[in-house]
């Protein structure tokens, strides 16, 4: 057995260090120092641009009595995140060969998974630090209080997090829990943490929550939190020699395609791997059956929306409550929550959105389409909007179940406009221009400057969330407009209508013309008139 | 491998047990609940339609499967235990290789992690008996796909056994390595290894002591075959 681990860890050594030799250390060292440059300056400018005011005492004893809560429930959903990703044989990839050729071999299937595990688990826990650190610097501007202070304890935060999720990932793919029996765990945990927050039942999460709030309370018992989890996630490495081969397997094809798909940033391809991979199905029966629609392309649309499966729609209801909070957020001064609110209403009407993607994924039929592709593309607007639409006056609604007072009502029903019509818009642009042609000769990309090329391809990428986001402008104004004593409602409606005006027309003119305009820019970049053949 | 003798009388020990073996993806049915037993020395045929089962079968028999009920044991080992692992070889119809290993990495890999011993010459034999000794030192993942199968072969063959599952193992193999490989079945067989090979090569047929066919994830042969009923049954 030793000499089948040594051969084990021999051969990974072999393979570490001829990749690493194939890679410029101080070129990777130079990139990751430039990278965290302009992420760090980026984060302070982002803080300084969004100007918010400091809370007032009354205030932040809100955030110290209330965060806690807030983080436990944070924690909650990181842990049921692990919990069904274990259940579905997560969160351990490894490549497809190691499966069929490692795992087949004699050797105990924890000894060959633990090294995969804790890279993963090295590679989690930097970026938890990173995103806690991102939003502890977020909060310090809001307190006032010690900056490096804040910043330390959300990134301890985030990355006790991530350590729970994982450890509830290993433990989970070990004992080979069930996902229904996953989402119920993890369905008693938000419960429980909710109830917290209702003040109705004290949750353990809560204390590890309290980490947050130290540079305003200190409190030592959220450290009882670190041995937990140092235990739980050796308890699970040992676990993970029950994990099922099939699912690995299962996960290893798709994990590859998966990265690759993200590399060339191709968020439909990712979106429909990322389905295999949760094996989300459409539903065989719809959840209605409606009569034949009169326009084809429309009830199309509806058909695939009434497949859509529960537990999609219940991360689409889900995401658009997260939306709404987000929002209040941003109502309550916190303008920086609008990129996190509209990346949700983004995902939302990426899910939502489904019919035109999947047109687009089958371009023969598009093109056999007795009406001409840019129009059977608009009409697929129909169903999004609408969709998006309801899921937007649910959010509404949950706000007004939440206590919001009638401006504010106001306020949310005029961003919920101009955030449906964003998000569709961010979406929809996103679908149809696809993955970037980066091999192809006819790419535009060859008539602009080298120099030029890398922003296009930047601006390109950020465009459709950045559309989605821009929907949230209405209660960034209205909250401005309060502290100056102006009307917040109507600048909201005005913003709002603004906007919904703007991107909705822009989006639709650039649907409608969008084959001339490439016709045009393919014959300058060739010589050739448009249409003409070669 | 070592020389075995060949043990496939009645008695000889079951080294495949298969106790109600069924595998199903929600409603659909992929095998039936199966009771199979295959004795050491043994050399059966799994053939069957494309869908039968066949793959299947062969995957829940090397662990790759989660069985939906019952169970299987390898060599008297529950499958997916270190035993099982050590006694079984498995050869699926898609090879699966890594992108940066020469081909002689490759077995020396899989030689070592499955302690081998004296495996070089054995790795040299095969690779000449596959056409491959020139190709020793080249990257797998630049072969065509019937030179990938040929590693995979080699890679199953290499390191010892004494149960070999394989599926589909002629697909892409030119003439000659087809040659080979019935000629390899034909050595591990008289040497009293247990060979169980899913199929649509009729040839292989004439080799087997057993042929089991299986039709909608179902056992509806098993036994010895007549040519006429081969195409019924296979395809």
């Amino acid at each position: 057995m030793v000499r089948r681990r040594r051969a084990l860890a021999d051969l990974r050594r072999i393979r570490s260090t001829r990749r690493t030799a194939a890679v410029d250390r101080f070129d990777v060292f130079y990139r990751a120092y430039i990278a965290s440059l302009i992420g760090g300056l980026g984060a302070i400018w982002a803080v300084h641009i969004s100007n918010d005011a400091k809370l007032s005492a009354a205030a932040t004893a809100d955030v110290v009595r209330l965060g806690p809560a807030y983080c436990g429930l944070l924690l909650a959903v990181a842990i049921t995140i692990g919990l069904r990703s274990g259940s579905r044989g997560g969160p351990v990839a490894v490549e497809a060969a190691d499966v069929r050729h490692v795992l087949l071999a004699p050797i105990p299937v924890g000894v060959a998974l633990r090294g995969p595990a804790l890279r993963q688990l090295r590679f989690l826990v930097f970026a938890a630090a990173v995103v806690g650190a991102t939003g502890g610097l977020f909060l310090a501007q809001r307190t006032g209080g010690n900056v490096v202070g804040w910043i330390a304890s959300a990134a301890a935060f985030a990355v006790l997090s991530v350590a729970f999720a994982v450890a509830a990932g290993w433990l989970a793919s070990g004992r080979r829990l069930k996902p229904a029996l996953a989402t119920a765990m993890g369905g008693v945990l938000i419960a429980w943490s909710v109830a917290d927050l209702r003040d109705l039942v004290p949750s353990p999460l809560t204390v590890v929550g309290r980490l947050v709030v130290w540079p305003a309370h200190f409190d030592p018992l959220p450290l009882v939190a670190v041995p937990v989890v140092v235990v739980l996630l050796a308890i699970g490495l040992r676990q993970l020699e029950g994990v099922s081969l099939e699912a690995l397997q299962r996960r290893s094809a798709l994990i590859g395609q998966l990265r690759f798909a993200a590399t060339m940033r191709d968020l439909r391809t990712v979106m429909v791997l990322r389905r295999q991979l949760v094996l989300e199905q459409v539903r065989r029966r719809p959840w209605l059956r409606l009569p034949t629609l009169p326009v084809p392309v429309v009830a199309r649309g509806v058909r695939s929306a009434l497949r859509t499966p529960a537990s999609r729609a219940t991360r689409m209801l889900l995401l658009v409550f997260a939306a709404a909070a987000c929002g209040w957020g941003v109502w309550a001064g916190t303008t920086p929550l609008m990129v996190v609110g509209g990346m949700a209403g983004f995902l939302v009407s990426l899910d939502a959105g489904e019919a035109l993607a999947e047109e687009l994924d089958h371009p023969t039929i598009l093109d056999l389409a007795a009406l001409s592709r840019d129009q059977v593309l608009m009409l697929h607007l129909v169903e999004p909007l609408v969709q998006v639409a309801l899921f937007a006056a649910l959010a509404v609604g949950a706000l007004a179940l939440a206590g919001a007072t009638s401006t504010g009502l106001s306020v949310a029903a005029a961003t919920a406009l101009s955030t449906v019509v964003c998000a569709t818009a961010g979406s929809t642009i996103s679908t149809v221009k696809g993955a970037p042609d980066l091999l192809s000769e006819s790419s535009n990309a060859l008539a602009v400057p080298p120099e030029a090329a890398g922003s296009m391809l930047l601006f390109r990428t950020a465009l459709p969330p950045a559309v989605a986001i821009a929907g949230f402008l209405p209660v960034v104004f209205a909250h401005r407009v309060l502290s100056t004593g102006g009307d917040p409602v109507a600048t909201a409606w005005k913003v709002s209508l603004i906007l919904t005006v703007l991107v909705g027309s822009g989006t639709f003119t650039w649907l409608r013309m969008r084959t001339a305009l490439q016709e045009s820019m393919n014959a300058a970049t060739s010589g050739q008139r448009p249409g003409s053949r070669t | 491998m070592a020389k075995r003798r060949r043990t496939n009388a009645p008695q000889a020990p079951a080294m495949l047990v298969a106790d109600d073996l069924g595998k199903d993806y929600g409603d659909l049915v992929a095998l039936q609940p199966t009771d199979l037993q295959i004795r050491a020395g043994e050399f059966v045929a799994l053939i069957g339609h494309n869908g039968s089962g066949k793959s299947t079968l062969l995957k829940l028999c090397a662990g790759l499967l989660d069985a939906s009920e019952g169970t299987v044991s390898v060599a008297g080992h529950p499958v997916g235990s270190v035993g099982a692992r050590a006694a079984l070889s498995y050869l699926p119809d898609d090879p699966v290789l890594y992108d940066d290993l020469s081909l002689w990495e490759h077995i020396e890999y899989l030689a070592r992690l499955h302690g081998a011993k004296d495996w070089e010459a054995r790795a040299d034999q095969l690779l000449a008996d596959f056409g491959l000794e020139e190709r020793r030192d080249d990257l797998p993942v630049r072969f065509s796909r019937g030179l990938r199968q040929k590693t995979a072969l080699v890679l199953g063959l290499v390191r010892p056994f004494d149960v070999l599952l394989v599926d589909e193992p002629f697909v892409g193999l030119d003439a000659t390595g087809k040659q080979a490989l019935l000629t390899r079945f034909a050595d591990l067989h008289a040497e009293g290894a247990t060979l169980v090979v899913a199929t649509h090569d009729l040839r292989l047929l004439e080799l087997v002591d057993r042929c089991i066919a299986l039709r909608d994830g179902e056992i509806v042969h098993d036994g010895p075959i007549d040519p006429s009923e081969v195409v019924a049954l296979a395809g």
